[in-house]
């Protein structure tokens, strides 16, 4: 039964950490495939919008099949998305092992919940096995993608995938052969509602757009902004997830769940305004509103979904509901902040190239040697493409008379300062934004009576 | 959070206090209070009730949600305070600005003043930063992305060009580094230089100044005509023409016909107001050795 239910939060957590898990991969995948900022966004977005729009019908698969069958095959299709993205030459492969991955995934963390439920005796205890489950794994899942990046390659986290899922299908066998052998569809009970908690599901779904800025943009504007390695991105965030865990203590001793929603969102909201008004370019800066935004969505998400799936029959439907407002949230939020941080960094990058121009120009350097410097530093930039230039490069090698290279050493420093706040303040807008998806999910938290259990 | 006001040990006791002054338990009752209960013979009196669970953790709750907006507040406050709002990339300066002289004295110095008062008047000419403009000088290929990118005909470039080297000569005068017939002599070959020409001037501004008198007209002009082979310091010194067999198959056609007939049409008043004899003597000769070499 102990094996049972490990492996079913276990499939829980593996399925719902791959929405994070390739976060810390993205920069990766964007130089190994030549793509953008934008296209490189669809590994995510694929994933999220396969399983919202997948997580009910699959729930109902779950509950017509059998929620042991429906969870094995959901497994065994996961697998073999991941493979394919692991084997995966180009995106479009790779997007297509990602939408089969989430397909899988949706009957899966679905049937999960149903399986829980008769395992542990208790939904209560099912929906929070079942939603702590799905926090871990989404909370580790950036760190363990990034180191896995660094050590090994992407690819080692989708391949580490399969084995993983096939695993925690065999615990399943049992309850397979029992409903092979006879399975009834579950009737209704009429004292409870079919209808899935609209309020909970917007706000979840609002939440979760502001979620998903967090780690896409804070993991992109560490590797590719500020230059960081996976690793020392993934130590960077892996504040959130330790936030989170300590939010989950604080959101047991209360027992409003309006009261811990809106607390959460608000924490998130100043968490991720306080990221779109960074003063500088130093990790230190990113730590704090870390530490509010990941106990601001422990907080949210857990009052959320207990609201969602309380008092409503067919736990895995109404948890697939959850599925889907969550990981619409997630497609919805990149889907609108992409192109916005997208075109702001063109637009940050050609102005911090001006000023750089500009520093260069007015440096103590040979008068004939600083065209040439400007046009090498132009050049070095549009071979970088989109992202935000390493412009080093260009100014080696270092000229060897000491007062020179200083001169050269001062206008790379002043460069690189103008190169960051660039690619600091291209994030802003998009920070700010996912700040008020959180905020507006204090609307459905606090208009609706319904909310409260 | 609450519990402050549940315990009374906390409530009654200050710091200082020692907390054996209460009874053990949760009655509130004190050593003193005790001693005359017993002395009237009355019952101990029943612990306070425990508020139900139910409201302490509403009150937590809140406590929490007034926490966090506070925490919120406090932290965006922190960043904004800290120049979050201000952490940008530098405003380009604008091109149309004034431009001070940094140390006219020094002619590397006043070399590249002018070629930068030069891409400035170009840039503002043409409404774009100078900093594009830089980027577009180097070849043909970057210039016709930058008129492209900009919209821009030849004939504006042209244009803007020309204006842009007559603002550094305006700079120049102004700073006090070149005067009198030097400026007429410029502006002259501005006037008439194809655009190549006008861009290898901006490049090669050193040649104007360096190792020479810039208000000897003859080396002067010998420094523009030696700047069109792009090689600064060809030029020489005054007495030494600087215009190698390679210059001079650069030098289009006439040109130093069109640069002394430039000069002509402006000498007469400016040679009366301004100069002495000898220097129009010593201009018409310069010009002379260098177009009839």
């Amino acid at each position: 039964m102990r094996l049972r239910t490990v492996a079913l939060a276990g499939a829980v957590g593996l399925v719902l950490a791959d929405s994070s898990i390739v976060v810390l991969a993205l920069p990766e995948i964007f130089r190994e495939f030549d793509t953008t900022i934008a296209g490189v966004s669809w590994v995510l977005i694929v994933f999220n919008l396969v399983l919202a729009v997948l997580a009910v019908p699959g729930a109902r698969l779950a509950r017509h099949f059998g929620p042991g069958r429906s969870a094995a095959i959901g497994l065994a299709v996961f697998a073999g998305g991941s493979l394919v993205c692991g084997l995966s030459t180009g995106l479009g492969p790779l997007l297509t092992g990602r939408g089969v991955q989430a397909a899988g995934g949706a009957v899966a963390v679905t049937a999960a919940l149903e399986l829980l439920g008769t395992t542990l005796g208790s939904d209560r205890k099912a929906v929070a096995t079942w939603v702590g489950a799905g926090a871990v794994g989404a909370a580790i899942g950036p760190g363990l993608g990034g180191l896995l990046t660094e050590l090994v390659s992407w690819q080692s986290i989708f391949l580490i995938q399969v084995p993983i899922a096939i695993i925690a299908g065999v615990p399943l066998r049992e309850i397979i052969i029992e409903e092979t052998r006879e399975w009834k569809i579950p009737q209704i009970p009429k004292a409870v509602t079919d209808r899935p908690h609209l309020p909970a599901n917007i706000a979840l779904a609002l939440v979760s757009a502001a979620i998903a800025a967090t780690l896409f943009l804070i993991v992109l504007l560490l590797i590719e902004g500020w230059r960081l390695t996976p690793i020392a991105a993934a130590a960077v965030v892996t504040v959130l997830p330790i936030a989170a865990l300590f939010g989950s203590r604080i959101g047991g001793s209360i027992e409003s769940v309006r009261l811990r929603a809106s607390s959460g969102a608000i924490l998130l909201g100043g968490g991720l305004a306080a990221l779109g008004l960074l003063p500088k370019a130093e990790i230190i800066w990113v730590i704090p509103p870390q530490i509010l935004a990941g106990i601001g969505l422990s907080l949210v998400l857990s009052a959320l979904t207990e609201a969602a799936l309380s008092g409503r029959s067919a736990a895995a439907v109404h948890g697939g509901w959850t599925i889907a407002a969550r990981h619409a949230g997630v497609v919805v939020g990149l889907l609108i902040l992409t192109p916005i941080f997208t075109s702001q960094l063109e637009n940050q990058r050609e102005d911090a190239l001006n000023t750089g121009t500009a520093i260069v120009l007015d440096a103590p350097i040979d008068p004939t040697d600083k065209i040439a410097l400007a046009v090498r530093i132009s050049e070095e930039v549009d071979s970088q493409g989109d992202r935000v230039p390493d412009v080093r490069p260009a100014f080696e090698p270092l000229p060897t008379d000491p007062e020179e290279r200083s001169a050269y050493e001062d206008v790379l420093s002043a460069l690189e300062d103008q190169l960051d706040r660039a690619a600091t303040h291209a994030f802003s807008a998009s920070f700010l934004l996912s700040a008020l998806f959180a905020l507006l999910a204090l609307i459905p938290i606090g208009l609706t009576r319904r909310l409260e259990l | 959070m609450t519990r402050g006001t549940d315990d009374p040990t906390e409530v009654l006791g200050g710091d200082d206090e020692e907390p054996t002054g209460h009874l053990e338990g949760d009655t509130g009752e004190t050593e003193e209070m005790r001693t005359r209960r017993l002395a009237a013979g009355t019952p101990p009196p029943l612990p306070p009730d425990e508020p139900p669970p139910v409201d302490e953790s509403r009150q937590r709750g809140l406590a929490v949600l007034v926490a966090s907006t506070l925490a919120a507040l406090i932290l965006v406050g922190v960043y904004i305070a800290a120049g979050g709002t201000d952490y940008k990339p530098s405003a380009a300066t604008d091109p149309c600005d004034a431009r001070e002289w940094t140390d006219p004295g020094n002619l590397e110095e006043s070399a590249q003043e002018f070629a930068l008062s030069a891409v400035d008047g170009v840039a503002c000419k043409l409404g774009v930063s100078r900093e594009e403009v830089i980027r577009a000088l180097p070849d043909d290929a970057s210039r016709q992305a930058f008129m492209e990118d900009n919209d821009l005909s030849d004939e504006e470039v042209d244009e803007a060009l020309r204006a842009g080297l007559n603002r550094a000569i305006d700079d120049a005068e102004n700073a006090g580094v070149i005067n009198g017939l030097a400026v007429t002599g410029l502006r002259a070959a501005v006037r008439v230089l194809p655009v190549d020409q006008l861009i290898n001037l901006i490049e090669n501004a050193s040649v104007i100044f360096d190792g020479q008198d810039v208000n000897d007209l003859g080396g002067l002009i010998e420094g523009v005509i030696g700047s069109l082979g792009g090689e600064p310091g060809d030029s020489g010194t005054t007495g030494d023409t600087g215009v190698t067999g390679e210059t001079q198959d650069l030098i289009p056609d006439g040109l130093g016909a069109q640069i002394e007939q430039g000069l002509r049409d402006q000498l007469p008043d400016e040679i009366n107001r301004n100069l002495p004899d000898d220097l129009q003597q010593q201009a018409e000769q310069a010009l002379d050795s260098l177009v009839n070499p």
